[in-house]
């Protein structure tokens, strides 16, 4: 019996090739932003592919200190085999702050973040700055 | 005249009158009663003559108010004040007449009395008989005088009034009193004053006469007893009663003798009628101043005669004869008053009947001619004397020859004949002659104008004619304009008539786009509670959507466990994304629903735009077609106020050509009447 190639599950926001993926175990919770108040990194232009979608928080990294990423566009579940997450080189990794490429079928369609380095960091010196989400009234 | 200075003339001309004749009528009064001792008479009389003059003044003053009102100069007098002066004038001679001779016999009365009072002893029983008389005659005689001068002096002041009341046309109230009978009262009073005058004279004279012829018979009587004297009683007594006998046809009633002393003493029985004791007072004085004297006075009976026979005795006599005038005095005077009194106003009224029959004659011939025009038919007036009346009745009867003439022209110029001579000179004449140039005038140029006016007439109709023609064809003209004008009128009317409904369907399609404005609203309405509710549904499927993501993600997390809720959340999140998928269906179908109705909205803002159009434009249809309407009534209404103007202009042109017509024959007719003058020309010709 052949080995089952393990799948990795990702939550991708937008739509590609604009979509981000995020390990799905990294994320805590999705939130809709109008529920949301506090802090978030802004990356609503990475994921605006859709522009009627709606805005959500991501909540992700250590379940007691979760780090919020404002994003827009739609969220999905995206399950890849581990052949076709294919690392990213420095050159492009470092500076994007994204660790992976989602290339089924060999074909790369889906940056992924690289929510260790910005676990790590606790987001300082990532391009995305931090600003206020209010509540919707 | 003003009053003021018709007062002054009167008032002067009655005091030189009083003036005048007062002291000759004094000086005779006075030697009429042998006033001797005339200072006290002197003293009153002109006191009484001041205020004669003065009550005569004061009452000519009075009496001539009324013309002084009427003459003042504060304008025109009324009507009745001018006839109650004129009155006043006319009545003021016979007023003033009765006044004055009134005054006359008052003065005279009380100088009679204040003589009678002043001067006991000179005026006794028979001095007033005198006195009577003299009163009445001056009574007449005042009024002989007053009345003719006051007639004199207001005959210019009532000819004034009489000229100014005609030019006024005011008739004055003036009783016709005949000239006759005031020369008759005039004469009555002329004759009168003098006669009774004289009268008294001679009524005095008669008394002094008796008085006189008894002093001679008492001188007589004691002549006879100084030659026979006696000293017995009986012997005197005898004597006396001889005396009486032989002398009583000279109406010796008594006679009585008596011899005294000195002292007047009786030496001889003293007789009934003692003279001694009768003439007591006079005999004192007149022993001591002569030998001889007789007193005889004249309004006692008897007369007594002295004569001193010695140094101690006197012979006095007593003669008594009826006193006063004889009676044949008293009925002669008394028959000739009466004949004076008959005869001159009888003479006057005859005298003034002479004068004035011929007068009334030619007042009645003037009255004739004036009122009754009869001076063709009136004969010449007779003229019996050459006096001024039979002069004036000679030049009436040449003025009624004068007005004969001129109304034979006047006749023969109202027969159309042209060709009388009008003689004579004056200005009534000349005025005919004037006239009758002038009337020659006129037929001339009334001929000509009568053929020029009948020309013109006969054009007139001709005119007048064409005229009526023309306004008949204009009449039709407009009776067929007006019965157009009646028509458009009565398409008017329809054309209002459907337009009203027009305007009125027009109103309900507004009323029900207005409700289906109102429904579509309510629909849009509806549409948004629906896609309020579809949001609703919308955020729930997020909800579920986020909360089968993060189911997915807690069942990721919790690996093989979590499997199977993986599956439920995977399911669950698919069935979110359907919800949310049908909703945005729905939410289109409703965008469209909404936009649809905003659509029909619009569409129907357009129909009821379009429906208000409709409604103010038949609005204004109707508003345009009354006006319309009101106008082609109004121009109806004009042509027929034409067509009237038009009839009444056919049947004027009508009356036109008749009046023509009758012009021409009135032109015709002067035409005629004008040849039926003869002029000398035309006759020469």
């Amino acid at each position: 019996m052949p080995a089952v190639e393990p799948a990795l599950k990702f939550v991708v926001v937008g739509l590609a090739p604009a979509a981000l993926a995020l390990p799905a175990a990294r994320v805590l919770h999705v939130v809709a932003e109008r529920d949301f108040e506090g802090q978030a990194l802004d990356l609503r232009a990475l994921g605006a592919a859709q522009a009627d979608a709606g805005g959500h928080v991501l909540l992700v990294g250590r379940a007691g200190d979760p780090v919020a990423l404002h994003v827009c566009g739609g969220i999905a579940l995206l399950t890849a085999r581990a052949s076709e997450v294919l690392p990213l080189p420095d050159v492009v990794s470092r500076p994007a702050w994204l660790s992976h490429v989602i290339a089924p079928r060999g074909l790369p369609s889906v940056f992924v973040l690289d929510l260790a380095r910005l676990a790590a960091s606790r987001s300082a010196g990532c391009p995305w700055a931090a600003h206020a989400v209010h509540p919707e009234i | 005249m003003s009053s003021q200075k018709l007062i002054a003339r009167c008032v002067l001309a009655f005091v030189a009158l009083d003036v005048l004749f007062n002291p000759l009528v004094m000086v005779a009064f006075l030697g009429l009663f042998r006033v001797e001792q005339a200072h006290a008479a002197a003293f009153v009389l002109p006191l009484l003559v001041l205020a004669k003059v003065a009550a005569n003044s004061a009452f000519l003053s009075a009496e001539l108010g009324v013309y002084g009102r009427a003459t003042s100069r504060n304008g025109s007098p009324g009507e009745e004040l001018l006839v109650s002066a004129d009155r006043a004038l006319q009545a003021l001679p016979r007023r003033f007449g009765i006044f004055y001779a009134t005054s006359w016999s008052v003065t005279y009365a009380l100088a009679f009395l204040s003589v009678y009072y002043f001067v006991p002893g000179t005026l006794g029983p028979r001095s007033f008989d005198a006195a009577g008389m003299l009163v009445a005659a001056v009574w007449f005689g005042g009024f002989a005088f007053g009345f003719p001068l006051v007639t004199m002096l207001t005959t210019n002041a009532s000819s004034g009034l009489s000229i100014d009341a005609r030019a006024r046309g005011i008739a004055l109230d003036r009783d016709p009193v005949g000239l006759q009978w005031r020369i008759g009262v005039v004469a009555l009073a002329l004759g009168l004053g003098p006669t009774l005058w004289m009268m008294a004279l001679g009524y005095m004279k008669e008394v002094q006469a008796a008085a006189d012829q008894r002093g001679t018979l008492s001188a007589l009587a004691v002549s006879a007893l100084a030659e026979n004297p006696a000293s017995e009683g009986p012997a005197v007594a005898r004597l006396a009663e001889e005396f009486r006998r032989a002398h009583e046809p000279l109406g010796v009633q008594r006679a009585s003798l008596v011899v005294t002393d000195a002292a007047l003493r009786p030496l001889t029985p003293v007789p009934e009628l003692d003279p001694a004791t009768l003439a007591r007072d006079w005999l004192k004085t007149a022993v001591q101043r002569g030998t001889a004297g007789t007193w005889s006075p004249r309004d006692r009976d008897v007369s007594v005669s002295f004569r001193r026979l010695d140094a101690q005795r006197v012979a006095v006599a007593l003669v008594q004869t009826p006193e006063g005038a004889s009676s044949s005095f008293v009925l002669s005077a008394g028959v000739f008053a009466l004949i004076v009194a008959l005869w001159a106003p009888l003479c006057a009224v005859i005298l003034g009947r002479a004068v004035s029959a011929p007068i009334e004659r030619l007042t009645r011939a003037a009255r004739e001619i004036v009122e009754e025009g009869k001076q063709s038919e009136m004969a010449a007036l007779p003229v019996a004397r050459n006096d001024e009346v039979g002069v004036l009745t000679e030049r009436f009867n040449d003025l009624l020859d004068l007005m004969r003439d001129l109304g034979t022209a006047a006749d023969a110029i109202a027969k159309g004949d042209l060709r009388v001579q009008i003689h004579g000179k004056g200005e009534l004449p000349d005025a005919f002659r004037g006239m009758l140039a002038s009337l020659r005038g006129m037929v001339h140029q009334i001929s000509e104008t009568s053929v020029e006016l009948g020309s013109a007439a006969t054009e007139i109709f001709a005119a007048s004619q064409e005229q009526e023609a023309a306004a008949a064809s204009q009449s039709s003209a407009m009776e067929e304009i007006s019965r157009t004008m009646d028509s458009l009128s009565q398409s008017a009317a329809h054309v209002s008539e459907a337009v009203r409904g027009v305007l009125s369907n027009a109103e309900r399609t507004l009323e029900n786009t207005d409700a289906m404005v109102r429904r579509i609203s309510e629909l849009s309405t509806h549409a948004g509670r629906i896609a309020e509710i579809l949001e609703v549904i919308r955020e729930i499927a997020d909800k579920s959507d986020l909360l089968a993501l993060n189911g997915s993600l807690e069942a990721n997390r919790a690996g093989e466990q979590g499997h199977g809720f993986a599956l439920v959340a995977g399911e669950m999140r698919r069935l979110a994304e359907r919800v949310t998928a049908s909703v945005q269906d729905v939410k289109r179908l409703v965008s469209d629903i909404r936009e649809s109705g905003s659509t029909t909205v619009m569409a129907t803002e357009e129909s009821r735009r379009l429906a208000q159009g409709t409604t103010e434009a038949a609005r204004q249809i109707t508003f345009v077609t009354q006006q319309q309407r009101s106008g082609t009534e109004q121009v109806s209404q004009s042509v027929k106020g034409i067509a009237d103007v038009v009839t009444q202009a056919v049947s004027a042109t009508a009356q036109t050509r008749t009046s023509a017509e009758r012009l021409k024959t009135q032109a015709d007719r002067l035409t005629d009447l004008v040849r039926r003058f003869e002029t000398a020309a035309e006759r020469a010709a």
